[in-house]
């Protein structure tokens, strides 16, 4: 590996070390797991850093390998470690005591938990990481139109959720849970 | 309901981290230290002087899930990070599927020795922990079981055969336990905790090599209340035609194949060549890949059956002076080692 190679991926671990973490502090139960995904990601970005491309895709295909990283450990019952232990410490400290979530909140949380997991995915890219369409696209290696399409499904599907759920909305400000006094 | 912007909206607060928060970039130890990790190198924040012990650490574990990108010998992996002897532990928790029963903390009267002591191994209770000191890593494995079993403890510490780069390093500690580690306190530096008291694994002096350097004493703490089984692997010189358990560290510095590049696939022919410049002999296995999972598995194969213009694409050391290929008849798109999400060997 030569110097200017371990310099671009140094430089994209700087760049993209927040998000991916983020990405993975957001959808694992424990700083652990966060650390695990993190970890994995970019072993593997390193040794396919001839494929990690340049500039801004290098992110959204850090994503990617992170989603697939997390699917894995999902679907294992026994766990691969890539301890790092001060990595895990780092965690925790972005997993500090939620705030005092109201009932609304956690009217959304559980509606939103009982969602298929491609849909979640696909919302919380939208309302998490910011991403739009195209990003999305890129990083899940499918068409911006079939992007648009599930997006717009999922969207349908959660919104018909949170009413199944009695969580009903009011345009642009709180929702109101249903059998609560206004 | 409205529609994009507003689920947005309603999904930004139940994010962990907050959308747009501004982290350490980075900077953090942890983060360093990891950075460190994968490309071989220390940065500056996590500068240390020392030998370099930034060491990914395969193992070969018998069980596993189908669904696991290796479906042949399994692979663990420890960073040991370039701080401590042990930064990283492979804690394979099997998670709690139901009460968990187990001996209680300390029966008092009850026939559990509170300390214990032969020849390998000495063990003192130390508040909500044992200490063992391992004076002789090498000894008859059955000295440190039996004085662990003399606490109430199922630790294994077993040596196993390696080619001679890797005496007396651990090669993976491996916790199998109903209990999960605590998975929301602050994690101790050097091991996971259970019901707040860390489990632990290093050297007196730091950063000596049991069996090798004089004087070095292996350190494992452990949860007294510690239900599951602990299970410590170091490498010990492996005996004439024994096989090695690390077998796939062929390619990593000092492996019988270091410096053989196999990464996009080199035909069999030039790599027998190799073996012989190196006077090694070669066996073969064949590289099965399940078309629904992407899970390998491997068959040996004789020689003869085998052309030099099959694809090899990865190596194992499989005893001294033998080497095993692992082959496909045909070149494949991609190396199937560095496939799926399992931190892929070291193929040079």
């Amino acid at each position: 590996m030569d110097d200017d190679e371990v310099a671009r991926f140094e430089a994209v671990y700087r760049e993209c070390y927040d998000q991916i973490t983020a990405y993975a502090v957001r959808r694992c139960d424990s700083p652990q797991d966060a650390a695990d995904v993190v970890a994995e990601t970019f072993a593997i970005a390193w040794r396919k850093l001839a494929d990690l491309p340049r500039g801004g895709e290098a992110r959204l295909w850090l994503y990617g390998v992170a989603r697939r990283v997390l699917a894995d450990q999902r679907r294992k019952s026994v766990r691969r470690r890539m301890r790092d232990v001060e990595l895990d410490a780092e965690m925790v400290d972005l997993y500090g005591d939620p705030p005092e979530a109201g009932a609304e909140l956690r009217a959304v949380a559980a509606v939103f938990r009982s969602m298929p997991d491609d849909d979640r995915e696909l919302l919380s890219l939208v309302a998490w990481e910011g991403l739009g369409r195209d990003e999305i696209a890129t990083m899940l290696g499918v068409s911006r139109n079939a992007v648009r399409i599930r997006l717009h499904r999922a969207r349908r599907r959660f919104a018909a959720a949170l009413s199944a759920a009695d969580v009903h909305l009011t345009t642009g400000s709180r929702m109101i849970p249903a059998g609560r006094p206004l | 309901m409205n529609d994009a912007e507003e689920i947005s909206r309603l999904l930004r607060p139940l994010a962990r981290v907050e959308p747009g928060r501004k982290g350490s970039g980075g900077s953090g130890a942890g983060a360093q230290a990891l950075l460190a990790s994968i490309t071989g190198r220390r940065s500056d924040a996590s500068a240390v002087p020392g030998p370099d012990t930034v060491v990914a650490r395969p193992e070969a574990v018998a069980a596993g899930s189908p669904a696991a990108p290796l479906a042949g010998p399994r692979r663990r992996f420890l960073l040991l990070g370039p701080r401590r002897l042990v930064l990283g532990l492979t804690a394979a928790a099997l998670l709690a599927t139901g009460v968990v029963v187990g001996p209680s903390l300390v029966r008092d009267g009850g026939g559990v020795a509170v300390s214990y002591a032969n020849a390998a191994v000495d063990i003192r209770r130390d508040g909500d922990q044992y200490v063992a000191r391992i004076k002789d890593p090498f000894a008859e494995y059955a000295m440190y079981t039996e004085a662990f079993r003399a606490v109430g403890l199922r630790v294994e510490l077993r040596p196993v055969p390696v080619s001679a780069g890797y005496v007396g390093k651990i090669l993976g500690m491996v916790i199998a336990s109903k209990e999960a580690p605590d998975r929301q306190a602050t994690p101790d530096p050097s091991g996971p905790r259970f019901g707040g008291v860390p489990l632990t694994l290093g050297t007196a002096p730091r950063g000596c090599e049991p069996g090798r350097s004089p004087g070095c004493v292996m350190v494992i703490r452990v949860p007294a209340g510690l239900t599951g089984r602990v299970d410590v692997r170091i490498g010990r010189q492996a005996r004439p035609g024994e096989e090695y358990a690390n077998f796939d560290a062929a390619l990593a510095p000092g492996g019988m194949f270091h410096g053989v590049r196999l990464r996009d696939g080199r035909p069999v022919r030039e790599i027998l060549a190799e073996a012989r410049r190196r006077e090694l002999s070669a066996v073969f296995s064949l590289i099965r890949i399940d078309p629904k999972t992407g899970g390998l598995s491997f068959e040996p194969l004789p020689a003869d059956r085998v052309d030099g213009g099959w694809t090899v694409w990865n190596a194992w050391q499989v005893k001294a002076g033998v080497v095993r290929l692992l082959v496909t008849p045909g070149r494949l798109p991609e190396n199937p080692f560095y496939n799926g999400s399992a931190p892929p060997p070291a193929l040079g």
